[in-house]
């Protein structure tokens, strides 16, 4: 029986943790846990192991480019997608130097969401994932939120 | 006298603004007024403060349809409970914040901002802008000045 790739989102806004979530499990993810801050982030990875980490950059407490560093510090093969509104130069290379693979800016495009997780789960089944320019870049940028 | 934000920087601060609320929530929106706004009718207030080469907050107020529209789209919610208004203000502030603040980093601020929170009485004293929807207006409270350490070069 194939066991689902789980996942959990650290974002300090319920309706965007309410979005990432379905957006994952459009993805083919369950969601594991979800939490408003980054505090505990380590805490949760050790205990759910999850094959992605959604990780808001602004949040009460400590910030997720801190976060994302010390939880790669510690588990080099956590799979961290940063998912934010902030795409200022420092904060998208501290994300780079602790070894984030992926960028989405907020608002998503949600296709193009979707998208990205699958990719990074065919990466934790060995398939290369994309360059993180590739994401980073202006592509990152171009989404939007469609209409009902 | 804090020194605020030159015209230039405003005026792409707005445009990335009204790119962002079309993309986000659909609504067209254009500058009405700059200065001092009516009231307008009960709303939500959401500030954000920046630090770095710039300090101090932007103030968002938007008309509840606005904000619950943000929770209508990312919740694939037909009908949001009223409740949601406070967190689609509180979401649709940070993200216009963060696309608008690579305005403030291609014009040479280096420069983060913080959490949204709320905010209540009077709003602040800066750059008051009134934006026109069909939702309502959107006021928005730029009283970011510039600190002593940037040193703009043209």
């Amino acid at each position: 029986m194939d066991i689902m790739p789980s996942a959990i989102i650290i974002d300090d806004s319920p309706i965007m943790r309410a979005q990432i979530a379905k957006l994952l499990e459009l993805a083919g993810f369950t969601v594991a846990a979800q939490a408003g801050s980054a505090d505990n982030l380590l805490e949760l990875y050790e205990q759910h192991r999850p094959e992605l980490v959604s990780l808001d950059i602004v949040m009460p407490g400590r910030d997720g480019a801190t976060a994302a560093a010390e939880l790669r510090q510690r588990h080099p093969e956590a799979i961290i997608v940063i998912c934010t509104s902030l795409n200022t130069r420092d904060k998208i290379d501290i994300c780079r130097r602790a070894g984030v693979k992926c960028y989405l800016l907020k608002p998503f495009n949600p296709d193009y969401a979707v998208s990205v997780f699958r990719r990074v789960l065919n990466y934790t089944r060995e398939i290369p994932l994309p360059k993180f320019d590739d994401i980073a870049g202006p592509a990152a940028g171009r989404g939007t939120v469609p209409g009902r | 006298m804090k020194d605020l934000l030159a015209p230039d920087v405003v005026n792409s601060f707005l445009d990335v603004v009204v790119r962002y609320l079309r993309s986000t929530v659909g609504i067209e929106a254009v500058v009405a007024t700059v200065g001092e706004p009516e009231p307008m009718e009960p709303t939500i207030a959401v500030a954000l403060d920046f630090k770095g080469d710039v300090r101090g907050p932007v103030t968002w107020v938007f008309p509840r349809p606005i904000a619950l529209e943000l929770v209508r789209r990312l919740m694939c919610e037909p009908d949001p409970s009223p409740e949601f208004a406070t967190d689609g203000a509180t979401e649709l502030a940070n993200i216009l914040t963060g696309r608008a603040s690579e305005v403030l980093e291609r014009h040479g601020f280096q420069c983060e901002f913080g959490v949204p929170r709320l905010h209540v009485g009077d709003l602040p004293t800066g750059i008051t802008v009134r934006m026109a929807t069909a939702n309502g207006p959107i006021d928005i409270v730029l009283s970011m000045a510039k600190t002593g350490r940037f040193k703009r070069v043209d």
